[in-house]
């Protein structure tokens, strides 16, 4: 456009012969320049928000942090202290110490593993697309918070189906969803003395090529009436928290093409399920993510390519 | 032949039970370590201990739930706590219910061998 503005415009044809046998195209253009501008706005505040949310969840996480990379500090330091004083020895002790110098590295590595997976976590990034393993994507999110549940004496069960097909999607907004339900599970757990605090997460294929994730707590009852008012943004029951959690859990979950729920269980507890479709095709760009898919554009350009 | 010191080492983190023994055995100590209070507890090394290094947080019993069941057999072991949280309130809450010290992970050789004369002293 004259000043360098890009308009976004959006054909549909439909090629017909007419009597005579002559190729006509009847079609309509369509300027959608501001749909695709307030796309890329609300994709842009959806990723706000979810820094946001994870920000929060990692003051909820600094202890369980500190203890991570406390835990490898330590084998650093004591390994490292082992071979000094076995290299002192008379005669030093050159099998031992190299053994000891080898479990420094291995600790060291471990420390960095730690920051690694922190990064990758809590990092500032817009979204990406790429094929998840959710087994493995909820295996790294119990690493970082087994410490914080086994300080709320939470007894966490996993049941990852093996038979689950990778998912197409963001792995560190999934991972912050699946964060979000267990910290929330292991919160409503906190004021449960009489039994025990367990929770069970668990993975499963679908029908209709989906793939569910589901967190069951045993905590409080819930009354099935305000379920749905638990993913409204500002809801929440806690003295210091925002109530983002959930309502952006389901945006993210949204903007797999996904479904974002709970449910009452029949016993005390809640169970909160998400389920997303396995692949979403005609997915290519990062910034395809949450956008409304045009296939009919695609359509139309083949037919204007060959009149 | 000069009979050394035991010292048991209990927490469930198996790169401590790796590293830690061998520290403690270069200070010139017998060492044993124990991956869990309950382990300790049916081990026949008990009754010889003479210091007990102990994590505080442990799936199943802890180390102060370890520490009270030691009171409980009147069994006067001294205790190093090990721990990796970082809680400032934690340390005078151990040495109040009787430990020799409470170190936080990652502690220096010299603190720990300090630890370890201190609680051999109390012997």
């Amino acid at each position: 456009m004259p000043g360098g503005g890009v308009k976004h415009l959006h054909i549909v044809a439909h090629g017909n012969r007419d009597k005579d046998g002559q190729l006509e195209y009847i079609g309509a253009v369509q300027d959608v320049t501001q749909r695709r501008l307030s796309e890329e706005a609300l994709g842009k505040v959806r990723s706000e928000l979810a820094h946001v949310a994870r920000v929060t969840s990692l003051g909820a996480l600094t202890a369980s942090i500190a203890h991570e990379v406390n835990q490898p500090l330590s084998g650093i330091i004591t390994n490292a202290s082992t071979c000094l004083r076995m290299l002192a020895a008379d005669p030093p002790n050159v099998d031992g110490a190299r053994e000891t110098a080898r479990r420094t590295i291995r600790d060291g590595n471990c420390a960095s593993d730690v920051i690694t997976r922190l990064r990758a976590l809590f990092g500032k990034k817009g979204a990406t697309t790429e094929p998840v393993d959710l087994n493995l994507a909820t295996r790294e999110v119990i690493a970082l918070s087994s410490n914080e549940l086994q300080r709320s004496r939470v007894i966490l069960r996993a049941e990852l189906a093996g038979d689950l097909p990778p998912v197409t999607g963001d792995r560190v907004q999934l991972q912050q969803v699946i964060l979000n339900l267990l910290l929330n599970a292991s919160e409503a757990l906190s004021g449960v003395d009489d039994r025990p605090r367990q929770l069970v997460i668990r993975t499963e294929r679908e029908e209709g090529d989906r793939v569910r994730l589901t967190v069951q707590d045993t905590g409080v009852v819930i009354d099935p009436q305000n379920l749905e008012g638990l993913f409204d943004a500002f809801y929440t029951t806690k003295s210091g928290g925002m109530g983002m959690g959930l309502s952006v859990c389901r945006s993210i979950i949204e903007s797999h093409h996904g479904r974002l729920w709970a449910a009452a269980n029949d016993g005390p507890g809640a169970t909160f399920s998400f389920s997303i479709p396995r692949g979403l095709e005609g997915m290519t760009g990062p910034h395809r993510l949450g956008a409304i898919r045009t296939p009919a554009v695609t359509d139309a350009a083949q037919v204007m390519r060959n009149p | 032949m000069v009979i050394r010191s035991l010292v048991s080492v209990v927490d469930d983190d198996e790169s401590v039970r790796e590293s830690l023994p061998d520290l403690v055995r270069e200070f010139g100590f017998a060492v044993k370590a124990f991956s869990s209070a309950e382990e300790f507890l049916a081990s026949d090394c008990v009754g010889q201990t003479s210091c007990l290094i102990l994590d505080i947080a442990m799936p199943g019993m802890t180390g102060p739930d370890l520490q009270r069941e030691l009171t409980r057999r009147r069994l006067e072991i001294p205790i190093v706590f090990i721990t990796a949280h970082l809680d400032a309130t934690v340390r005078p809450r151990m040495l109040e219910r009787g430990a020799v010290e409470c170190l936080f992970k990652p502690f220096s050789d010299t603190a720990l061998l300090e630890a370890l004369n201190a609680a051999l002293r109390v012997n």
